[in-house]
Order: C-alpha cells, then structure tokens, then sequence
C-alpha cells in the first residue's frame, strides 16, 4: 500500500472499512478513503472495482454491511438519502437523477420545495434557481422541460441540484463519459471554482488523463478493495494504471497491412432521422474495403447509432444508397432490407450493449450461439429446431473462443461479461461474413476481454473481412483502424489514414471545432460499387 | 448489525434472476412458492371461515367435505377433471402469451368469442358428428385467435399496451354475448337465444365430444374427449415454444425484445402470431365448454371466471404444459369439491372464489410468501424471523 | 368526443321521440348519478398511477366497499341503535375504511413485495367478488340486505336547487351529497397532484423514483400514501352504490364492471383528474343514454341493443390507448416496483 499523502486537516468525509456484499459478490471489501475541503479526490478503477457503489453507500443509496462513514471526523449512519443530503453530501449521478418531464426549477428544489401558503411556491423555486445558475455561471433556464435539453446543460442541472442543498461534498460519478470534449474542459472549469470556494469534490472516473488533469489525490480501486492511495502531483499514468489493473499494460496489437483490396461497403449521401425525428445522419459518405478496418470515431449521439442501425436495417434510411458486395463478390443495395436479408448477404454485427442487444440472457449458450441464424439450416428445417445441430455448433465454437464455463447449456446471464462477449464474437465470426459492423465492442469489458475482441478483431482482418468499427473510445479507434472517419452531428468530418492525423485534431473534429476536412475529398475518388440489382 | 428496518432493502442484484441463488432457493422458487401459496390461501380462507361461521372447527369438516368432495370417488375425480378442461386451454392461453412477453388477461373475452363461435357454427349447422365437431372446434380456434388479433395488432403495431386492450375486450366480449342471448326490452330474441322466451341460453349444440369414460367404471360419467384435447394441446404448447424456430422467436422476443430485434427476429409480427395461439386455446377453451358439459351457449358464463382463473393457473404452474394442467386440475378440484363443501358442511362455496382470488394473490407476490413462510416457520420454531429473509428482485414472469 | 360523434350519427337515424330523449332532465340526472362511482374510483386511480402504482383493482375496492358501508350501516342501527342518518354516515365511513384496508393490502403486496401489480390487482378484483359474495351469502341468506336499511338521500342545495332555467336546479342541485364530494375531488386531486409540494413528489416518484431518491423522498411511503387514498375514494364510491338514495341496499356483485369503466376513464383521461372527470361523465352519459334509449335507438329497421351501446367506454378505450383519438402514456415508471438496493 502507498502510504497517503494527505493534508493534516480532518477529512471533511471519509469511509472507514466499508463492505458491501450483493449476495455472494463482495462489491466493496474494508474500503478506506478520504476527501479533504477544498480539494479533488479522484477514485479510479476499472469496471466492476466496486467504484460506484462505494458512492452508493457514501450517498445513503446503500446501507454498507459493516464499516462506517465519517463526517468531518464523527460517525455519521445514513439510512437513506435523505440522511446523506441532510449532512451535506450531494451526487451527480452517472445516469442522470432527472424527472424528464418534469422543468429544470422542479428538478432542481425536488425533495426541497419552496411553500407559501401550503402549496408549492413556483415563483420562488424559479428565482431561487435562476439566482443559482447565475452565481455558478450555469447559464440554466429555469422553465426549460428536462428532457429538451443536451446532455452538457442536464448535468449541470444536476450539479445545481446539489448546490440547491448547500452540499458541502459534491460526488461527481463518471460524469465526463457523455460529455464532449468541449463540454469536459467546461465541467473542470466549474469544478476547480467549487473546490476553491471550499467544496470537497469527489471524482470518479476510469480516464487516466482526467486524473492527472484534475485532481490532487487519487484512490485507486481494484476488486472491491483499496489498492493505493496517491498524490496525483506525485505520480504518472503509468503508475496509476499497474495499480488498477494489477500488471503492466500491454503493447498495442500488431498488424500487418492487407493490401490492393476491393470495395466491400459504401455508403452515399446517407440521411437517416432519429427517434424524435430529427435528422440524424445529414449525408453520410464512406467506405469500407476488404481487409481493412475503418474506424468511426465521435462523440456519443452524433449519429453513430442511426448509422449502425440503417446498416443493418433496424432503421429505415430517408435517402442515400448503400451498396455491399457479397461473399459472391456480387453488388447488392442494402437500404429497404431486413435486418434478416442483410444478415444473410454476409453482414455480421456486434452490437453495442451486448446484454441488451446481443443475447437472450434466459437462453443457454447453444441457443445464442445460434441468435439470428435459428432459422436457417442446419438449425432448423422447415421451421423446426434440430437440437442435435445447435449442440453441436456449441461444442464447436466454445472451446474456440475460450468460453468459460464451457458449458453448451449454461444460461448466457451466468456468465461474466467478458464470456458474453466472447459468445457474441463465436456467432458472429462463425457466419464467415464479408462485412463485420463492431459497435463499441470493448464497453465495460475488463482488460484482459477487451484484449481479446482486439485480438479477433485484426484477425479477421488479416483474413479478408471489412471492418466497421465504431466507438465512442479515441484510443481504441487510433490502436485498431487503418482509416479514421470523424462523425459530428451526423456528418462525416473527414476520413485519416491512421498515423497521418494525431489525437488533438481528432478531438477538434468531433466537437465541430474544425470545419469539415480537405481529405474527405479525395477519400470519395476510391473505387465505387454500382448497384447490379434494383433496391 | 441489521435491524428490522432493512428488511425492505433486497440484497441480490436484479439483473441475473438465477445466478449465485442457492439451491435451496432454487428449488423453493421452482416448487415451494407454488405450494406455499396454495397452503397460505388455504389458512386463511380457513380463517375466514371460521370467523364468518364463528367456529373453530368449520374450517376443518369444511376442508375435508372439499377433499372428499373433489377426490372421494371415482365420478368426484371425473368431475374435478371435467372442471378443470377449460381451465387448462385458458391457462395455455395466458402461459403462452406469458412466454412471449405478453399479458393476455383477456382470455376470458377470447373464450366467449369461441364459445359464440362454437354455439353458432353448432347450432346452425345439422352435419353429422365427426364433421361438425371439428368445425365447431375450428370455429372457436379461429374467433379465439380473432379477439386476441386486435390487442395482437395494436400492440405490435401501435404499442398499445395489451393488459389495457385485452381487459376491455373482455368486457366488450361480455356485452357481445348478453346482446346475443338475451332478448330486448320489445322482445326480439337475440341472435343466438333459444326458443325459451327470458332464458339466456342458446339452443343445444348439435355436436358434442363423446364421453371417455366407460359407463361401468363411473355411471353417468361427463369427462369428454376434449380433455385429451387438452392434453394434446399441452404436447403442442411445449413443441411450438421449445422445438420451432417460431417458439425461439418468441421467447426471445418476450425476454428481450431489443436483441430480437437486433438479431432480425420480425417482433411486430412474434406477437402478432403470439396473441393469435394465445387466443386459440382461449377459444379452444370455450369450445371444450360449449360443445362438452354445457351443450349450450348460457349467459350465466359470467359468473365463471375460467379466463381469469386461468392467471392464476398459469402461474402457479410457472407458464408450463404440465404445470398448467396439474394447477386447472387443483382448481378444478376447488371449484367440483366445493359443491360438496356447500351441500355437506353448509359452507357456501363463494369460500372458493376467495382461495382462489388468495392464490392469485400470492403467486403475484412471490417475495410475499417467501416472507410469510419464513416468518410461519420461525414463530413454528420459536425464533425470530431472519428480516433480511431473501426478498428478491426476481419479478414475476412479466 | 368521438363517442358523442358516435352517437349522433346514431341519433340522426332515430326516430323523433328518441331524439326527445337529450332534453329530458331525467337522463342529465342519470349521466350525474352513473358518473359519481366513476369519478371517485378513477381520481383514486389516478393518484396511485401517478405515484407509479398500477391499479386495476378499483372494481373490487368498490365493491369491497359497498358490502362493508351496507353492512356497517345495518349493524351500526341495529347494534348500537344509531338514527338512520347516523348508521349511513357510520356506514360511508366504513366503506372507505374497507377500501383503504383492501389498497393497504394492494400496496403492500406491490411496494414492500414487489409483486406484479397487475396480478396481484386482478387477484383483489377475484378475492373481493368472493368475499363480498360469501358474506353476503353467509350473513344475509337470499333475503338480502334489510329493507329498512338507511341511506344517504339527496341534497338539495339551497337556493340552487331551485333554478328553473334548462333545469338545471333539478339536474345539478338536487343530488346526493356524494355526488358534491366527487366533484369536489376532482378539484381537490388536480390541485394536489399539482399545486402542492407533495403532489409535486408524489408525480416524481411515478416518473422516476431513483431520482426522486435520490432528491430524499420517500418513495415506499408516498406510495403507500397514494394507493391508500386511492382506496378511500374507490371506497366512497362504494358506498355510494350501496347507499345512495333514501334506503340502501347490497347485491351480488353490485359494481358489475364499474371499476374497470373508471380504469378507462383514468386512460382516455390521460392520467389527469379533469380529463378522467371529462370521460367519466362521457361514459355515464353512455350508460344514461342506453337505459334511457332501451328498444328505442333504431338503425334503420335496426333495432340497437343495449349491450351495443354498453360496449361503447370499452371500445372509446381501446381506440384511446391504441392513439387512435390521441395517444394516452402512462407515467413513466408506472407499474415498475422500486427497489433502492438495485444498481442503476
């Protein structure tokens, strides 16, 4: 253990020997920390070190069974939230707190409203607000509906609802993974002024560049427990990386180039409206050659979900073309297909959210194995499942893809995340297809899993297939593409080929901060697909 | 450490219903919390009982008058299979839809659509036997199939959530069958009602399923071929869910509908084609009523509640062939052996209704029984109740 | 609005004297005294909804209510020898009691266990037919409820009551005291559900009851809270069913579908007291038009039944939540239990 170098001063918070079990799972085992006023504590750690629920139970959302929390050096038992705000500490959720349909001004005094008279004083609650935002710089409208604004302007309703109850000690949980870049380097802003009014602020991430940007001390978190505690000024990236993973990190994956290869995807003039029914995708252009990987590099909900989904006919595309070769090397247009037609023209997916998308929790490995081809021989005949086959294919391709437990009719829910990752990559690899669209494939995977979907990744590369990688992580998009495509609010920015571009122009691309690049220009000379068949 | 309060905050993460339980738990979740709920209606449909009859010992003669009265002699057991046949086909409506992610609580409406369906085709019609049998049973399937088409429809093609749409049905079904029975104020007959002016019934059928049980083993017997209808359609329950690929459609799309979307399955169509079974055995139901026992179409059909009743069954039975029929013949049981408890014990079999409705009650509330049958045991031992006494997150089926 | 679509198409087909029918007082007064049940039981469904607790189970509150207001009433003469007025109004409280009992029960079922909220409401609808049914069988035989069972007469307001303009004195002023007390509760739900700080968390913890969590409200026990009253307005709308006019009176299974035409009503209503009042009083005056038109609407040489009119709030319904007439969306965590210890 690294000794703290903490301040003399009593510890505005801290958490004594928290443990909290889920059943036989040990979320947080004696975990030990502690938050000063007027300072930054960053937690760290990987998913699953039991990050969050340490700020469960420091927020009253949990009760831990056993440990305790002190508050400015005394003990202090929250039996609820109401306990913990009551004692001066607030939370910006991950997920947004928010009621939707509900104003910024009710949101904000929800739980502690103005009254006059025995009803809710709205006129008050409004000033009171529009007071707050003023002070803090928020820029918040008091009367704007919740669920009409950005992401950036939610949270800082959040944090204006903690500020509302005189929070001495703000929890900041993830708080950057929806954030543009743009809208980060502002949320810093607002928290370096909350530490230098006397705010202790807690800061929970797994995003080594913000701990060194931002905090003055780190904890580092590795399966429940406390790992290391470190003064950020003291340390290095490197260092807090062994710790949260408890080994060096690897080097990035090799590969080698593919090359003269043909055209497998291209896409035209792509528009696609959102679920609201805006425009999502404003005249998308790319392609995608054999044996290589394009990736789709962007912040969240620039329209890398609605480019995804009319790829694979979940979404049905306003105007544009999308053209694939198949495994025949025949043309073929993809818009107005299913989902099921395009997945037999030799399209594979992994799709983002494995356990809401990918698989059926309930069913046993063998039958996700099989998630989306049941219906084809030799599954089924003539509507009929043939067990005997899809045992089969399972006891093939588990011990392929190191599926552990090896168990052909263990329920997929059992399984640890990394091993539902690896049944999605078994199906969608085994179907030999001509185009793979990976979306987001390493999400809260450990990294020791995300290594492995690298690794399956560039092999199937190696032999041949073209890849459509999106993700909403820069760095895995520079490790594994052979050409970058930068998406900002439905618009292709500009298309790199990988080494010719560094990250900070990437990053101004993907917030708009640039206008749409030269190079994307010359990209659309590539060779192009004609359609040899009518949509 | 823990103190009582807690006992409100379940440990065990929601998302893996199965995982890290005990088998223990496992086998309670599987079995006990069926049985434990059948005994808990019972104690306190025993209670009362006792308290409206101001006897201790009503409960017990009235309980042993029902056992006997569902199982004592062979025609008892052949009545109790009889009142369990449309509850079967009901319960094989709601498992169904239970497995596709639906609510069907209106198998109670699809089982008057088959019945009016049955009655129609079987009263018109003077065919002999063996060919209007069958059409009757068609008829029923397909209006079955029909009233859960428009909760089918809407649900997958507008998002109208089917508890809502199937429970107006039942009520719009309801009115359907008044209007086709009961005559109006001026007199004109309903379009079904039979020739007693002021009797809601309609003619007898002119098809029945043949009794199948030998007159030297039970006289008079009742229990009729639709009984291995019944069970015929268990065998066909169990093979479209677990052996066609439609079945693995629809139970992936009733477990998570987004994943079988994104695997290609067509879900709008999964439930259309889910409400249709669920609606055939629910008119299957009606049949097996029309053309079996009642020979008829009769208005008091609603004091039945075989569709409602049929929750439950499907419940207690965990959305299974078997389970279903071995929990319609415990309500089966219930509702013959009743009789016996009115005629004998002088209780009025109204008792049945509130186990029934009880049953109901506590299969929805699993963690509920789990509760008080922890509690039960720990006072029967002299401990206290462990608070934190597994509540799960588990949900019901839907 | 479609159903009065609806029926006067139907009404350009009847015959004169049919048409007679819209100006008589009688079926204005009808539309108030069929509506009163279903105004009560669907603001009560409205404010458990809105707290996110699904409840379908009004049919059997009411009814469970109505047996207890008649039965309390009788007992309430005959035991301890109160004046008819005294028993009746002993006798609405027992109903309301009965039903905040039998939502106690639905609640903690849903909150405390997290049971199927449908379930275990279609199970209450079951438990209290059966219920009230055998105590009814049990404690009155065939004979019934007394004769001479007190009731809750009408009330005419003073001055008011004696407008003679388009008989509105009659219609609106000479109604039971319940029928008031249900209008009143439509004011009274929109103004707590919003203008009050409670109403305010208590929407929240419907719409998403982490965050309102979070905010330290108490979800279980608003909850509690909202079911409860829920119960006590289906209750008084019970009692008003037994009790209403100069004698009471108990039957089998006397809501008959009552409480599911106020779940309707709380739909097409959209979850709003004013538009669940608004529907109410459209299916009351659908059920007053039936009685009223009985044998009498014809569609050409077609006679219309009844029970095809009686179809009419189910139908309204189905076409409401299928966004056929505007589209009806629940409160969004409606029918979700709320479990603080699962992760987010």
């Amino acid at each position: 253990m690294t000794g703290p170098a903490a301040p003399a001063a009593t510890p505005s918070v801290a958490a004594r020997e928290i443990t909290k079990r889920f059943g036989p799972l040990v979320a947080n085992d004696r975990v030990s920390v502690a938050a000063y006023p007027g300072q930054i504590l960053a937690i760290v750690g990987e998913n699953g070190a039991g990050k969050s629920t340490l700020m469960n139970v420091l927020s009253g959302l949990l009760q831990p069974d056993g440990g305790e929390i002190l508050r400015d050096g005394r003990p202090i038992r929250f039996h609820s939230p109401r306990d913990a705000i009551r004692a001066g500490i607030g939370m910006v959720h991950q997920h947004f707190m928010l009621i939707p349909v509900f104003t910024v001004a009710e949101n904000v005094v929800l739980g502690t409203e103005p009254v006059s008279s025995g009803l809710f004083d709205k006129r008050r609650a409004r000033e009171v607000v529009r007071r707050l935002s003023d002070q803090y710089g928020l820029k918040l409208n008091p009367d704007d509906r919740v669920q009409n604004l950005p992401v950036g302007l939610q949270q800082r309703v959040e944090i204006l609802k903690i500020l509302y109850r005189q929070s001495e000690i703000l929890i900041f949980d993830e708080p950057t993974a929806v954030l543009t870049p743009q809208e980060t380097e502002e949320l810093f802003v607002v928290l370096r002024d909350l530490a230098k009014k006397g705010k202790t602020i807690i800061f929970i991430t797994h995003k080594l560049k913000e701990v060194m940007a931002i905090s003055d001390q780190v904890t580092v978190l590795r399966l429940g427990k406390v790992v290391a505690n470190l003064t950020t000024a003291e340390t290095n990236p490197v260092e807090i990386t062994r710790h949260m993973i408890g080994r060096d990190v690897m080097p990035s994956v090799e590969k080698q180039t593919v090359g003269g290869a043909d055209t497998v995807l291209e896409v035209r003039d792509l528009h696609c409206q959102s679920d609201r029914g805006v425009e999502a995708l404003r005249g998308v252009s790319f392609h995608v050659d054999a044996g290589e990987i394009l990736g789709i590099a962007g912040v969240e909900g620039n329209g890398q979900s609605e480019l995804v989904e009319a790829l694979t006919g979940l979404r049905s595309v306003v105007s544009g073309e999308i053209l694939l070769r198949d495994r025949k090397g025949k043309r073929r247009a993809l818009v107005h297909r299913t989902p099921k037609q395009i997945r037999r023209m030799g399209v594979s997916f992994i799709p983002e959210d494995r356990r809401e998308r990918g698989l059926i929790l309930t069913y046993s490995v063998a039958d996700n194995l099989i998630f989306g081809v049941e219906d084809t021989a030799p599954f089924s005949r003539r509507g009929v499942l043939d067990p005997g086959r899809i045992m089969a294919n399972a006891r093939k391709l588990i011990p392929e893809f190191d599926i552990r437990p090896p168990r052909p009719d263990a329920p997929v829910g059992t399984l640890s995340g990394g091993n539902q990752q690896k049944v999605v990559l078994a199906r969608e690899f085994s179907e030999n297809p001509s185009l793979l669209i990976a979306s987001q494939p390493t999400r809260g995977l450990d990294v020791g899993a995300a290594e492995f979907v690298h690794k399956g990744l560039i092999e199937k590369r190696e032999q041949g297939v073209a890849i459509l990688l999106v993700s909403a992580e820069l760095d895995e998009v520079m490790a594994l593409a052979d050409r970058i495509a930068v998406i900002y609010e439905g618009q292709v920015m500009g298309v790199f080929r990988a080494g010719s571009v560094d990250e900070g122009r990437l990053g101004l691309l993907m917030t708009g901060g640039e206008a749409r690049a030269e190079e994307i220009a010359i990209d659309l000379t590539a060779p192009a697909l004609e359609a040899t068949e009518g949509g | 450490m823990i103190d009582t309060t807690q006992a409100t905050s379940p440990s065990p993460p929601a998302a893996l219903p199965e995982a890290g339980r005990s088998p223990w738990y496992t086998a309670l979740g599987q079995l006990g919390v069926p049985l434990m709920a059948i005994l808990l209606a019972l104690i306190i449909g025993g209670i009362v009982m006792g308290v409206a009859l101001k006897s201790f010992t009503a409960p017990l003669t009235g309980y042993w008058d029902l056992l006997v009265g569902a199982f004592g002699t062979p025609y008892d057991v052949e009545e109790t299979l009889v009142a369990s046949i449309p509850l079967i086909f009901a319960a094989f409506a709601v498992a169904f839809a239970f497995r596709g992610g639906l609510f069907n609580i209106g198998a109670e409406g699809q089982l008057y659509a088959g019945a009016m369906a049955a009655t129609a085709v079987g009263i018109t019609f003077t065919w002999p036997g063996w060919v209007l049998l069958p059409a009757c049973v068609l008829a029923a399937t397909l209006a079955g199939a029909l009233w859960a088409a428009v909760p089918g429809l809407l649900k997958a093609y507008r998002g109208a959530h089917e508890v809502i749409t199937t429970m107006m049905l039942n009520y719009v079904a309801l009115n359907l069958m008044h209007y086709m029975l009961i005559n109006s104020i001026t007199g004109t007959p309903g379009p079904l009602e039979g020739p007693l002016a002021g009797n809601p019934v309609s003619r007898g059928v002119n098809a029945t399923f043949p009794v199948i049980v030998p007159g030297w083993l039970v006289a008079n017997a009742r229990l009729n071929a639709a009984f291995l209808l019944a069970l015929v359609c268990g065998v066909i329950f169990w093979f479209i869910l677990f052996r066609t690929t439609l079945g693995y459609a629809i139970r992936a799309t009733g477990f998570n509908i987004k994943a079988a979307r994104y695997a290609g399955i067509n879900v709008n169509r999964t439930i259309l084609l889910t409400m249709l079974i669920s609606g055939a055995f629910a008119g299957l139901a009606g049949v097996s009523y029309v053309c079996g026992v009642g020979g008829q179409l009769q208005d008091t059909f609603d004091n039945f509640t075989f569709g409602f009743d049929a929750i439950a069954v499907a419940l207690l039975g965990k959305n299974s062939a078997i389970g279903a029929i071995l929990a319609a013949i415990l309500f089966g049981a219930l509702d013959h052996g009743g009789i016996n408890m009115q005629a004998t014990a002088g209780i009025d079999t109204h008792i049945i209704s509130i186990i029934q409705g009880l049953i109901i009650f506590f299969v929805g509330a699993e963690a509920l029984v789990r509760f008080l049958s922890h509690r039960g045991y720990s006072v029967m031992r002299f401990r206290t109740a462990r608070p934190e006494a597994d509540v799960p997150a588990e949900r019901a089926a839907v | 609005m479609i159903a009065f679509h609806l029926l006067f198409l139907g009404g350009t087909f009847c015959s004169a004297e049919a048409c007679s029918v819209l100006s008589n007082p009688l079926l204005w007064e009808t539309t108030l005294v069929s509506a009163t049940p279903l105004v009560l039981a669907a603001m009560g469904g409205t404010i458990s909804e809105r707290s996110g607790v699904v409840n379908i189970a009004m049919e059997g509150m009411m009814l469970v209510a109505a047996f207890f207001s008649a039965y309390v009433t009788d007992k309430a003469a005959s035991l301890a020898g109160l004046a008819p007025w005294e028993a009746a109004l002993v006798g609405v409280v027992g109903g309301i009691v009965a039903g905040c009992l039998i939502a106690g029960l639905h609640a903690w079922a849903s909150i405390r266990f997290h049971a199927n909220q449908v379930v275990t409401g279609m199970a209450i609808n079951l438990l209290a037919l059966g219920l009230t049914s055998y105590l009814y069988y049990t404690l009155y035989g065939s004979q019934g409820t007394p004769g001479n069972l007190a009731g809750i007469p009408n009330w005419n307001v003073p001055v008011l009551s004696s407008i003679k303009f388009m008989s509105l004195g009659p219609i609106l002023f000479q109604e039971n005291p319940i029928t008031y007390l249900a209008f009143l509760s439509v004011v009274l739900a929109h103004i707590f559900l919003f203008r009050t700080r409670i109403g305010l968390r208590l929407r929240s913890v419907g719409e998403h009851p982490r965050a309102a969590d979070t905010a330290g409200i108490n979800v279980q026990r608003l909850r509690y809270l909202a079911v409860t009253l829920s119960g006590g307005l289906s209750g008084l709308g019970g009692a008003y069913l037994a009790l209403n006019g100069p004698h009471g009176l108990f039957s089998d299974n006397m809501t008959s579908g009552r409480g599911f035409i106020a779940l309707a009503a709380m739909i097409v209503g959209k979850w709003t007291p004013f538009g669940a009042m608004g529907a109410c009083l459209l299916f009351g005056f659908g059920q007053a038009l039936a009685i009223a038109l009985a044998g009498q609407l014809t569609v050409g040489s077609y006679q219309v039944s009844v029970y095809i009119l009686n179809m009419l709030p189910y139908v309204i319904t189905i076409l409401a939540v299928g966004g056929l007439i505007g589209r009806s969306i629940p409160p969004a965590a409606d029918g979700l239990p709320y479990d603080p210890a699962e992760s987010a």
